[in-house]
């Protein structure tokens, strides 16, 4: 017995000693047959400009090689995924003077999932999920990019949870029907980053019923979708009802026409879940609003539901939409809640990890390579490994901490 | 006998503690240390300290003292002037909300001149901007440092502002405070990092509120410089 006990604790002392003396070495990127460029620490000082990226542009053909490295997005389709994006991130990007994205497992895995997809199924969900910060939002604009290569139309909510909350927003009562609530300010913004995302696509698209607003004013059947739009954003009124007309039609065409469409919802949860804080909307009576009342939740609820097909629903649950005694988990069951899981089941979870040491060096060459990093000790191979510790390789969190370096 | 003792105790008490407070005694500055002399200094480089000591070593059989935090910290996330500037900022010991200002400071600075220096297309001027954000926040402190203070004297029933040369010290602290100040000064809604961006900025470039308030107590020095003998 005690032999045995000596001998365990010899084993311990021997692996802890090996772990002292072994002095790590900071993992590189090895080179393959793909056009891109190693990341070696020690080449840095030579050729700062090359590490840490890739020259393929274009999503649709990174494959396994290029996790970790960062691909740069061209002017024309920064246009899709800018104005969804956190402006911190469009800060970030205005002083690096060009507007590049990581590429990581996730989007890859999502991008495996859609090729193979059959689209005459109803559709499928997939849902991101992941500690705050992982990446979970740049992941949904890879894709999207990928989907707006490859002509999808795209339905995206930047964020979901603007919807259920806001300091004095305006809440009409809905002029479909009496017990929802419009938000003519949030359907107008939303309407404007439709039309944005998906430019050039909207003109050709018919409507295929008529739509009474009023007595005097009605669409006929025919109508483009950009005038739909602009009587939206002209009509602050019926900016909701244009919202849901477009997002009907859409589920519509999309079976009958084979259009292929891809809703895209950030913070899913926020449509589930209710929202308790201060800033909680409230109708007339000063009575809070349920998501579910709410005209624009409802309408992308219905995108969401597996009633339709040609399409695919990708969605991220965030902490952030939940109140702030139900962060304890990022899993999706805890944060979409009994009633959001069901409405969700069947989905795909897609779990998004912090980095790895790949790519969090990776981030870090990239900063020391746009001179984001001044601190001298944080260019060396020390201070590297020091600040993957202090962040615990959590992106958003080394972010927060090279930007004081 | 005992109400004797008692008041011959307190005149002595009287006389020593008066004695303490009129005569200015030289204390030489290793009386005032903590530590007892046999306390050794700390090993701090991490080479030596791998090595381990020798067996003969003294260090062996003595107390060590204890590293300043100067010292042990990384350097990555410690500069003795931040801090200062940091601890200066503070109101009501609310020191979480201060690192975030000095935080989003630096980083302010940052996207200003690393903007500007990822435009630029050649090497020439790319060298000519300083991008640490450190670097130019100790320059900003620097230009604003007054080689001259007044003290105040009193003679004859008159006082007089005399000039007198700044202790390092003093300097650092004149400063930091008047860029804090100046910023406190301007319009309240807008949030004090932005604020204080453009005053480092602008004393970075020897202009700004922090530099006139240096430039005009220099002034006083100056049409005061007839009682320099008084101090």
């Amino acid at each position: 017995m005690a032999a045995s006990i000596g001998q365990k604790l010899s084993s311990v002392a021997s692996r802890t000693n090996s772990l002292l003396k072994k002095t790590v070495k900071l993992t590189e990127h090895t080179p393959c047959a793909c056009p891109y460029y190693s990341t070696a620490a020690k080449r840095l000082e030579h050729e700062p400009r090359i590490a840490c990226r890739t020259s393929e542009t274009d999503p649709r053909k990174h494959t396994g090689d290029h996790v970790g490295l960062y691909y740069t997005v061209p002017e024309e389709e920064m246009a899709v995924i800018k104005t969804g994006m956190h402006p911190w991130h469009l800060r970030m990007m205005k002083s690096f003077n060009e507007s590049c994205l990581m590429v990581r497992k996730p989007a890859l895995e999502l991008k495996g999932y859609l090729d193979k997809l059959n689209l005459k199924h109803p559709v499928p969900r997939f849902l991101l999920y992941g500690r705050r910060g992982s990446g979970k939002t740049l992941t949904l604009h890879h894709t999207m990019q990928c989907c707006h290569k490859d002509g999808w139309i795209i339905v995206h909510a930047p964020w979901a949870g603007q919807w259920v909350r806001g300091w004095y927003k305006e809440v009409a009562v809905s002029t479909y029907k009496p017990d929802r609530y419009d938000l003519p300010a949030d359907s107008a913004e939303w309407l404007t980053h439709f039309r944005a995302q998906n430019l050039g696509k909207l003109s050709e698209l018919k409507t295929t019923s008529e739509y009474i607003w009023t007595k005097r004013e009605k669409a006929e059947v025919g109508t483009s979708f950009e005038e739909i739009i602009n009587f939206g954003l002209s009509r602050l009124k019926f900016s909701s009802d244009c919202v849901g007309v477009l997002l009907k039609e859409l589920r519509v065409q999309a079976e009958t026409q084979g259009l292929k469409v891809l809703v895209v919802v950030d913070s899913v949860n926020a449509f589930y879940v209710q929202w308790n804080q201060q800033n909680a909307l409230k109708n007339m009576e000063k009575k809070q609003l349920r998501p579910g009342e709410i005209s624009l939740v409802h309408n992308f609820k219905k995108m969401l539901s597996p009633t339709w097909s040609h399409g695919v629903a990708i969605c991220a649950v965030s902490e952030e939409a939940n109140d702030e005694d139900k962060r304890e988990d990022f899993t999706p069951i805890y944060l979409l809640g009994q009633e959001g899981f069901e409405a969700l089941d069947p989905f795909i979870p897609i779990y998004v990890p912090d980095y790895t040491e790949k790519e969090a060096l990776s981030n870090i060459n990239y900063y020391i390579d746009r001179n984001w990093i001044q601190n001298d000790y944080g260019k060396t191979d020390e201070g590297k490994r020091e600040l993957m510790f202090v962040s615990n390789r959590n992106p958003f969190n080394l972010a927060k901490i090279c930007a004081q370096l | 006998m005992a109400t004797a003792f008692k008041s011959l105790a307190s005149k002595l008490c009287g006389v020593i503690v008066r004695g303490h407070l009129t005569t200015k005694s030289y204390i030489p500055k290793a009386h005032l240390s903590v530590y007892n002399p046999k306390y050794v200094e700390p090993v701090l480089d991490k080479d030596t300290l791998s090595k381990g000591l020798e067996d003969d070593d003294i260090r062996h059989h003595r107390p060590v003292k204890a590293p300043t935090t100067d010292l042990s910290i990384s350097p990555l996330f410690y500069d003795d002037d931040i801090r200062k500037f940091t601890n200066m900022m503070m109101k009501g010991g609310n020191k979480e909300r201060v690192r975030e200002i000095t935080r989003r400071l630096l980083e302010n600075i940052k996207h200003m001149q690393v903007e500007k220096y990822n435009k630029t297309a050649t090497d020439e001027e790319k060298s000519q901007i300083e991008c640490n954000p450190v670097t130019i926040f100790k320059q900003a402190v620097e230009n604003c440092k007054p080689l001259l203070t007044t003290i105040r004297v009193v003679k004859s029933g008159v006082a007089y502002r005399v000039p007198i040369c700044a202790r390092p010290s003093d300097q650092r602290f004149r400063a930091m405070k008047w860029i804090i100040e100046s910023c406190r000064d301007k319009e309240r809604r807008i949030p004090m990092e932005n604020k204080l961006t453009w005053e480092i900025m602008d004393a970075y470039n020897n202009q700004g509120k922090a530099v006139r308030k240096k430039q005009e107590v220099h002034r006083i020095c100056e049409s005061n410089r007839a009682y320099a003998h008084l101090r």
